[in-house]
């Protein structure tokens, strides 16, 4: 019996410290990739770790929405992972941060991996200051999608080949099919506007040998002659020649308009290959897929847009031979073969394009000829600041026909501003922002001043410090440390370049705040906020009134129904009523423009109008939030005293009088209630425009929260930011007082 | 019951009728996102939108579940997200947070509704003060915070920064002011200690408004997004709301399975609020609103 005990514990220590061993042994690899790619992953991860004992593979999906943040965090963090899939625009950011290893020594050794073997283009992507930073994983260039039939109807059996073609061709194509005054045939699809035209406008751009940026990066080349001239051209397009409309960027329908023949071109990437014959599959046979058009019959540059995602190794990562390994893994020909046939991402190495696989997809060849001749941006991280500038005045250049040389002109000059970098610490600023604060304590202690006295009802006993002693330390830590570290921040130059370089961080007071003073979209986000709040929340507020005045009538049947039914867009999540949204606003074949043409009305571009936009969300964010109020509403009616009702139906009062001389002023105190806090709310107004037009178009819809996530999350510049969300916790501060002030109520 | 002439009659009828109109409103995109839950790829974006899937088909769902047939999953390919693991720990999460915090809430807002002390109306203000602050200023100093206190992709790490709301704390205060003192004083006569009062008087005076509350805190937990997907640096701890994030693609992404998701996250919401309903609409009616 002993000895059995004794061999049991003999095996047991044997088999747990074996397993310690080989848990001591394992290296485990951690691997981020984004969306789909992180969902298949894992399948070619198995086999990399068949292939090499002892490595596990983890790898984490990254919603595509919110990696630019999780990679921010986890940066900042310190704790990024080993490898990580990161878009080709990217790199530069967080090559700035300092955060990314160079490669140069293990490309050297590498049997799998140098630079001829992969397209110029993508491979640039990854260079920075002569070293490289990351390997291509897959590629994604822009290339045309056409109706071959349509084409021949107007006598081109080949795509346009040139501008001059595009033009002609486009001018034969677009037509009033049905003559209605509104044309239902357009050449092509083009953005314009929006923080991704310059991949479109690019396009004309690089073709004319003009550039975004000088070489080195540190100035802007959009006065140069051929930059203005490809600007004019892409004009041209909208409003000279007509031949794609503007507006008109929605993705849900573009396989609709694609079918139909609404657009006969557009440009897309590789994905679309496949969605098109599934999606479009009434026209198999009727299009096709050809490389871009050259300026003219002399010129050889057809030069698109590549793009496509890197593989990157941390500095943090311990395991950095390991990571490579899966670098080289996921790079073999015919891995990426692999990876294609899981994904469809396009092989970023040369040779897999050769595989026999691709030999039945005669479309794949367009591709591989765009990516000869593709560019990526210039690789810095004020690319997208840049960008989105680029954005906004093509908007002003396409849709309100704002003069061209004057506005690249500005242009020209917000775009260097961006690219000198500032650090400057102020000391009058200094002076200046103690004068803020002192003012600001000064307003906070009138305001502590008025309600003392009052609630000096209950007893005086310090067993009240223990009660509310965990929720002020949860709190304090997680409330306060991080408001007033946040509001440190806004004094400083706390951005991408200091993130990698403490050191490079300086106290830089109230600059920040001139700044932002001096920004035109912050006064326009700050102008749009203020008719979210004005317009949003009185809307909100009468609905909620009216609908739960109906539903507390006895009369009402099915009255719990009717609640949970008016209750539903609460809590459904936004992200469902976005895409629902989306397509109710939808201009050509959404259901709003549908009933609006049946009552006899002009159909509306609802989301894509600077004047629609902005009331477009503030209808969407009251169906949205409604209900929330609706429910308290309904609360508040159950407080008043039935009596009251009774007295004054004995009294003959109509049904008019009642409301008016007993409801409502029986509601005044849950109005008040949910006055400030819609107030505060609509203040903070961010996932409707975030989610449905990202502040588009030209700024229409942006509010302040939004303009502040922009500066932190995606430009980085989070001192920045801070100082916004002071400037908005003030006018909320003062705002909520003057309506304290003016109720003569005591709210608490 | 009196009778009712004609004319208020048709009153009522246009009245529910009105009802009715705005119910198809508000219930349209739920409907919508119901249906094409069910609808094949192919069939999503029709001209004239089906609201009633012509061909409707469980395979989102199977798909979502991991229990397609094996020749979708070969033709389509797994979606690759740990369904269930994501789930638990959602509820694990959106179950543990209300409790808790409901717990600390109400016993500080017990401290601010029935208790004199010094710095009570000062404190009081500087929390709501901060209810002004837009929360995705705080997120960057609370990640690191918690990456100090080694909370990173911890259930806990999730759960205390959201143990106390100064929303909560408000909002229960309110209900508390009308609790009547006599009953506090009679309770203490009879030698009650103060946190017995609390617990055994109080708290069950409160239950609706705590309903309310727990409902609130409960959805917008099971709602959240970014904050479970910063602090969780693995895949196992996602939220279920994170890991169907990763249906949504770069370019393209699948409608049906995206609203089959969608009616998966909603579904126990609905059930809690139905659940919650009656306590919601009474708490209200107790909170503090006297003026």
């Amino acid at each position: 019996m002993e000895r059995k005990i004794i061999r049991l514990v003999n095996i047991l220590t044997f088999t747990i410290l074996s397993t310690c061993f080989a848990l001591a042994n394992e290296t485990i690899l951690t691997v981020w990739a984004m969306g789909a790619e992180g969902r298949k992953l894992p399948e070619m991860a198995k086999r990399f770790e068949q292939e090499n004992p002892g490595v596990k593979v983890v790898v984490q999906p990254i919603p595509w929405g919110a990696a630019h943040e999780k990679l921010l965090t986890a940066v900042v963090g310190g704790i990024p992972p080993d490898v990580c899939q990161l878009g080709t625009t990217w790199m530069s950011e967080f090559y700035a941060m300092e955060a990314l290893e160079p490669l140069d020594e293990f490309i050297q050794n590498s049997k799998v991996i140098s630079k001829e073997k992969y397209f110029s283009g993508s491979w640039n992507t990854c260079v920075f200051n002569g070293k490289v930073y990351g390997i291509p994983w897959y590629v994604d260039t822009r290339i045309l999608f056409y109706r071959t039939d349509l084409l021949k109807s107007v006598g081109y059996d080949h795509p346009p080949r040139t501008w001059d073609e595009l033009i002609d061709a486009g001018k034969k194509l677009t037509k009033d099919l049905n003559n209605d005054g509104r044309i239902d045939r357009w050449a092509i699809n083009l953005p314009s506007g929006g923080s991704g035209i310059w991949t479109e406008l690019g396009f004309f751009v690089w073709q004319n040998d003009a550039e975004f940026l000088t070489e080195d990066n540190k100035k802007s080349l959009v006065l140069t002659p051929k930059f203005v001239e490809a600007v004019k051209f892409y004009y041209d397009i909208f409003n000279k020649h007509k031949i794609a409309p503007i507006g008109a960027q929605a993705d849900i329908d573009i396989f609709h308009a694609f079918r139909t023949g609404y657009f006969c071109m557009f440009v897309s990437g590789p994905w679309m290959i496949e969605l098109v014959s599934k999606e479009c599959a009434e026209i198999e046979g009727r299009w096709f897929v050809s490389p871009l058009w050259t300026k003219d019959k002399k010129s050889k540059k057809y030069t698109s847009f590549v793009g496509g995602c890197n593989l990157v190794i941390f500095k943090k990562s311990q395991r950095k031979d390991v990571a490579w390994k899966f670098i080289e893994f996921m790079s073999r020909p015919e891995n990426q073969v692999e990876w294609y046939k899981l994904t469809t991402d396009l092989p970023a190495i040369r040779s897999a394009w050769y595989h026999k696989y691709f030999d039945d997809k005669p479309m794949m060849k367009a591709f591989l000829k765009q990516l000869e001749d593709a560019k990526g941006p210039p690789n810095i991280p004020e690319w997208e600041q840049i960008a989105y500038v680029i954005g906004q005045k093509m908007e002003l250049i396409i849709r309100e026909n704002a003069p061209i040389e004057d506005t690249l002109r500005i242009l020209d000059k917000e775009i260097n501003t961006i690219l000198e970098k500032y650090i400057k610490p102020s000391r009058i600023g200094i002076l200046l922002l103690i004068g803020l604060i002192m003012l600001f304590v000064i307003i906070f202690l009138i305001f502590l001043r008025k309600p003392a006295a009052e609630t000096s009802f209950g007893r005086s006993s310090n067993i009240a410090y223990l009660f509310i002693l965990p929720a002020v330390c949860i709190l304090v830590v997680f409330l306060f440390i991080p408001i007033i570290a946040s509001f440190m921040l806004s004094l400083t130059n706390y951005d991408i370049y200091s993130i990698a370089n403490p050191q490079k961080l300086v106290f830089i007071g109230i600059e920040n705040y001139k700044l932002l003073v001096k920004d035109p979209v912050f006064w326009k986000s700050l102008r749009n906020t203020f008719l979210y709040v004005f317009l949003g929340v009185p809307l909100n507020i009468f609905i909620a009134l009216i609908v739960a005045l109906i539903l507390n009538e006895k009369f009402i049947k099915l009255r719990s129904f009717f609640r949970a039914g008016y209750f539903m867009p609460v809590i459904t999540s936004l992200v469902a009523v976005a895409v629902i949204w989306k397509w109710l606003y939808d201009p050509n074949f959404g259901l709003i423009n549908s009933i609006i043409t049946l009552i006899g009305l002009e159909p509306q571009d609802w989301l894509n109008s600077t004047r629609l936009a902005l009331p477009s969300l503030i209808l969407m964010a009251t169906w949205k939030n409604f209900g929330y109020n609706m429910v308290i509403f309904l609360a508040g009616l159950q407080a008043i005293p039935e009596s009251l009702y009774e007295a004054a139906a004995v009294d003959g009062a109509n049904k008019g009088q009642i409301v008016w001389h007993i409801t409502l002023p029986g509601l005044k105190p849950t109005t008040l209630f949910i006055t400030i806090t819609s107030v505060i709310g609509y203040f903070q107004f961010f996932a409707e425009p975030y989610i449905m037009t990202q502040g588009g178009p030209m700024n229409s819809t942006i509010s302040v929260v939004l303009y502040m996530y922009n500066q932190g999350f995606k430009f980085f510049k989070l001192g920045f930011s801070s100082a916004t969300a002071y400037v908005l916790f003030s006018i909320i501060f003062v705002f909520t007082l003057v309506q304290l002030r003016f109720q003569k109520t005591k709210f608490y | 019951m009196k009778n009712l002439d004609i004319g208020e009659i048709i009153r009522r009828w246009q009245v529910h009728i009105f009802l009715i109109l705005g119910l198809v409103i508000t219930m349209l995109p739920f409907i919508w996102m119901l249906s094409t839950s069910f609808k094949s790829k192919e069939a999503i974006f029709t001209k004239t939108p089906q609201i009633i899937p012509k061909k409707p088909t469980l395979e989102n769902y199977l798909r979502i579940f991991h229990i397609e047939p094996e020749e979708v999953r070969r033709e389509k390919g797994a979606i690759g997200i740990n369904f269930w693991r994501s789930f638990l720990n959602s509820v694990i999460v959106a179950f543990t947070i209300p409790i808790i915090s409901l717990f600390f809430n109400s016993l500080a807002a017990f401290a601010f509704a029935k208790y004199n002390f010094a710095g009570k109306d000062k404190i009081f203000t500087l929390l709501l003060a901060t209810m002004m602050i837009p929360g995705q200023m705080t997120m960057i100093p609370v990640f690191l915070l918690l990456k100090y206190l080694g909370l990173l992709n911890s259930y806990l790490g999730l759960i205390l920064p959201a143990a106390a709301n100064v929303y909560g704390i408000f909002l229960i205060r309110q209900f508390m002011l009308t609790i009547p003192e006599d009953l506090i004083d009679a309770a203490r006569i009879d030698g009650c200690s103060d946190f017995m009062i609390f617990w055994k008087i109080v708290l069950p005076l409160c239950k609706p408004v705590l309903a309310t509350l727990a409902m609130f805190s409960f959805m917008g937990t099971w709602n959240d997004f970014l904050w479970p997907l910063i602090v969780m640096t693995s895949e196992r701890k996602y939220t279920l709301t994170v890991a169907l994030a990763n249906l949504s693609g770069e370019y393209t992404t699948e409608y049906g399975l995206l609203m089959a998701g969608a009616v998966i996250v909603v579904l126990p919401i609905i059930i809690i609020y139905l659940f919650a309903q009656r306590y919601i609409i009474e708490s209200f009616a107790h909170t503090g609103l006297k003026g």
